[in-house]
């Protein structure tokens, strides 16, 4: 009794003792604020790979030098709550300065963020001494900004970028020299199927056998979509309506075509590559996530296909030499399949990532925005490159030496199309393949199995995606009547004259798809 | 007998959370309070706040047209979508267009006619279109007339069925010939020819819109990549490869990074790594 007794004062004081602790860091925070002259700007990311914090922490010290009365507070959340953290900071407007944004909704940047536009068409005083000196801020980016958020349809900037991610295959150095007596990387389908195939005859130090390809359904969405989407690149070409060499926005585009079925034969080699790939990863690697993929770095799988991003941590955590190279998709000349691949694609002009948006609420918005004109100066960016060893996005700064293999391949064709995503996906394509995939990628399933189960269910699941698409669009449209009767008011900028085209353009495709659906039966 | 802990740690975090609501209110209440114009808000597709604002200056002044189209418009677009918003600016806008004059009814009669067509569940594209002709032949030369006339050619060419694609396509070539606005006339030539080629009306009639738009000057640097390449393809379809390979030639020049540049290197013989430079 008296045990619990003390065991319940100790409970009460470690509980003051935590909200006294807390109240000082309120009051002390308070108190920093309340000084006139210090302006403090809280950046929140979900960033948790190794070198991301300490590259962010490097640019804001070095920031801090330069303006000792402002201080840089990172907030790193973990992804998978980040949505709500957001969302929550965003209903309550006590939002950080900077967030960085995903996918987001036109509505959620214009109600929550600044527009930037006309700060990125002027240049970028930290480049001063530098070939970007007057260059404006948006043209010192790897892609001058073009695919920013909401710049489509808004025509604004909202966000500036930080990376661009690419994907490679991680290898195992020494054990791969022991399985294939030399450290060369396949550089075709066949040499790389070859290479799979002899690390699964091969047997670890502890006398189990390697698995050739570490993962979980993570790398899964990256490897086994890649090699899917090679064997539709020329459909995708030969259902370009409009002829622009672009890929269906949504498959569901794509499946609504009577070109693209089950039939053709481009459709049945994409999901024969993946499940003659797939049967090479973990046993139920289709159940692991993310951070359950740890055979690479315990030296029991021979390769993992992953980004980037994950450089830094992989790197970290194998106590053996890395190699990379990009993954070996059939080329035109592979006997099997060869017929269906225009060559290897390009990586450049995706997008750029690690993208932040200046907070409505911020109370220093000036600042918030001089300091993301730093961290993507010439010498800002070189200095988060080197400690993060992420991809640089600014031109002219070079990739730090040991991540030179995931620089963007920029020469290549367009990519093709995919059924769905096998991971954070949405939709009824999505969720029909998902629930159908393991008969594709498991040992005992086939691709008859797999096709029988998909063409009972995927036309309904096509109907249902594309008449979310069309309700999309439809919003779109609609809410560019209200804002182009505003921009008629205030025109003087172009932006009426953008904002017919693309809401024409908009409505011409809803209409069209609309028709297409009701061709289809829908 | 129960553990005081719960107990106590409760009335802690009960008087920390009641200070720390204080402190947050007392800061929201010192705060400046922003009163935007309404139209800005709609352009800031904040319109919620847009309705408030009108409905203010409505009240302050019942005879304000402009804020009764300003409410209208952001009536369409308010959260939750309500069948009644809708129908209270269809009436607002009626309201203008019985009352109002030159310009403002104008808007009206372009905004009622879309909301025919887009806003209202169902649509009735027929009084859509009825409303665009109308405008049209009231106002031949006004910029939202003759968008409004583009706007009835993607319903006649993709929803109506008037007549046959071919035969709707030329009846709508000969009636465009007035259209003098740039925008209205770049846009019309836009739509065109993505149904030319939709529509499967040829890549002659598609190539002819292209090149149309092209001329009369586009606002955003997409469309203008994307048309260089369409033109591009369907010149080379009709054997025209000098037209295709100046199109080509010019989105290397403009747009040297983009995805696409490496197949239109390719479509070019061009070296792989220096974009070819763009004939004038």
């Amino acid at each position: 009794m008296k045990a619990a007794t003390l065991l319940n004062l100790f409970g009460v004081v470690l509980t003051a003792g935590a909200f006294a602790a807390s109240i000082v860091t309120v009051a002390t925070r308070t108190a920093r604020e309340a000084a006139p002259e210090q302006i403090t700007i809280r950046m929140c990311h979900w960033q948790l790979e190794a070198g991301m914090r300490d590259a962010f922490d490097a640019v804001a010290k070095e920031y801090s030098r330069l303006h000792p009365n402002v201080r840089i507070e990172q907030i790193a959340v973990p992804g998978r709550v980040y949505g709500s953290y957001t969302r929550t900071r965003l209903a309550g407007r006590n939002v950080p300065d900077l967030v960085e944004v995903g996918d987001q909704t036109d509505e959620l940047l214009t109600r929550h963020f600044l527009p930037l536009t006309r700060y990125v068409e002027q240049p970028n005083p930290y480049n001063a001494g530098t070939d970007l000196e007057g260059v404006p801020w948006r043209d010192t980016f790897i892609d001058g900004l073009g695919h920013a958020p909401g710049l489509e349809s808004l025509q604004e900037y909202y966000a500036i970028p930080n990376s661009i991610v690419t994907v490679r295959v991680y290898y195992n150095k020494p054990l791969y020299r022991a399985i294939m007596g030399h450290d060369r990387p396949p550089e075709t389908y066949e040499a790389f199927l070859d290479v799979c195939r002899r690390a699964q005859r091969h047997l670890g130090t502890d006398g189990r056998p390697i698995q050739p390809l570490a993962g979980s359904r993570f790398n899964a969405n990256i490897l086994l979509d890649a090699l899917f989407r090679s064997q539709t690149q020329k459909l995708a070409r030969e259902i370009d309506e409009l002829g622009q060499l672009r890929t269906p926005a949504h498959p569901a585009l794509a499946f609504l075509n009577e070109r693209v079925s089950f039939d053709h034969p481009a459709i049945r080699d994409g999901l024969q590559l993946m499940r003659e790939v797939g049967i090479m990863m973990p046993a139920g690697f289709l159940q692991l996530d993310r951070e359950d993929a740890f055979y690479f770095a315990q030296q029991r799988a021979l390769m993992i296909v992953t980004g980037s991003w994950d450089y830094r941590s992989i790197a970290d955590q194998s106590p053996f030499e890395i190699g990379l190279f990009p993954i070996p998709l059939p080329s035109p000349d592979d006997p099997t399949y060869g017929r269906h691949v225009l060559g290897p694609v390009a990586e450049g002009g995706r997008g750029l990532g690690i993208n932040f948006c200046v907070s409505n609420d911020s109370k220093h918005p000036e600042v918030a925005i001089n300091f993301l004109r730093f961290l993507t100066s010439r010498r800002g960016h070189e200095l988060f490159v080197g400690i993060s060893k992420w991809l640089p996005v600014v031109l002219g700064v070079e990739p730090a030496e040991e991540t030179l293999a995931f620089r963007p391949i920029p020469e290549g064709y367009t990519d093709g199309f995919h059924i769905a995503p096998i991971m954070w996906g949405s939709g009824e394509m999505y969720r029909v393949q998902s629930n159908h995939l393991h008969r594709l990628l498991t040992p005992d399933g086939s691709v008859e199995t797999f096709v029988s189960l998909m063409r009972a269910e995927l036309p309904a699941a096509v109907h249902a995606d594309t008449l979310r698409l069309i309700k999309s669009y439809n919003e779109n449209v609609r809410r560019s009547d209200s804002t182009l009767t505003a921009l008629r008011r205030r025109d003087g900028d172009g932006k009426l004259s953008a904002g017919w085209e693309t809401q024409n353009a908009q409505e011409a495709d809803l209409y069209w798809l609309r028709r297409r659906l009701a061709q289809a039966g829908g | 007998m129960h553990a005081p802990f719960p107990c106590i740690a409760g009335r802690i975090l009960a008087a920390a959370a009641g200070v720390a609501i204080g402190w947050t209110q007392a800061a929201r209440a010192s705060e400046p309070v922003d009163a935007p114009d309404g139209w800005e808000n709609v352009a800031q597709v904040q319109f919620l706040d847009a309705r408030r604002a009108f409905e203010a200056r409505l009240q302050a002044d019942p005879a304000d047209h402009d804020a009764r189209i300003g409410l209208a418009v952001a009536l369409l677009n308010v959260q939750p979508r309500q069948s009644a918003n809708i129908e209270r600016a269809l009436a607002l806008l009626e309201e203008v267009r019985s009352d109002g004059r030159g310009e403002q009814v104008i808007e009206a009669t372009y905004l009622l006619a879309r909301i025919h067509q887009l806003h209202r569940d169902p649509a009735d594209p027929y009084k859509a279109v009825e409303l665009f002709d109308e405008l049209l032949a009231a106002h031949p030369d006004h910029p939202l007339a003759q968008m409004g006339f583009v706007e009835a050619a993607m319903l006649r060419l993709y929803v109506l069925d008037e007549a046959s694609p071919a035969a709707t396509f030329a009846t709508l070539e000969q009636r465009a010939a007035h259209l003098s606005d740039p925008t209205a006339r770049r846009d019309f030539h836009l739509t065109m020819a993505a149904a030319a080629s939709r529509l499967r009306l040829g890549d002659a009639a598609a190539l002819r819109h292209l090149r149309a738009a092209d001329a009369v000057g586009l606002a955003k640097r997409n469309t203008a990549g994307n048309l260089y390449i369409r033109a591009a393809t369907r010149a080379r379809a009709l054997g025209q490869v000098d037209l295709a390979e100046a199109y080509e030639r010019r989105f290397l020049a403009e747009f040297p990074r983009d995805f696409r540049a490496y197949t239109i290197r390719q479509r070019l013989g061009a070296p792989a790594t220096q974009p070819a430079e763009a004939t004038p």
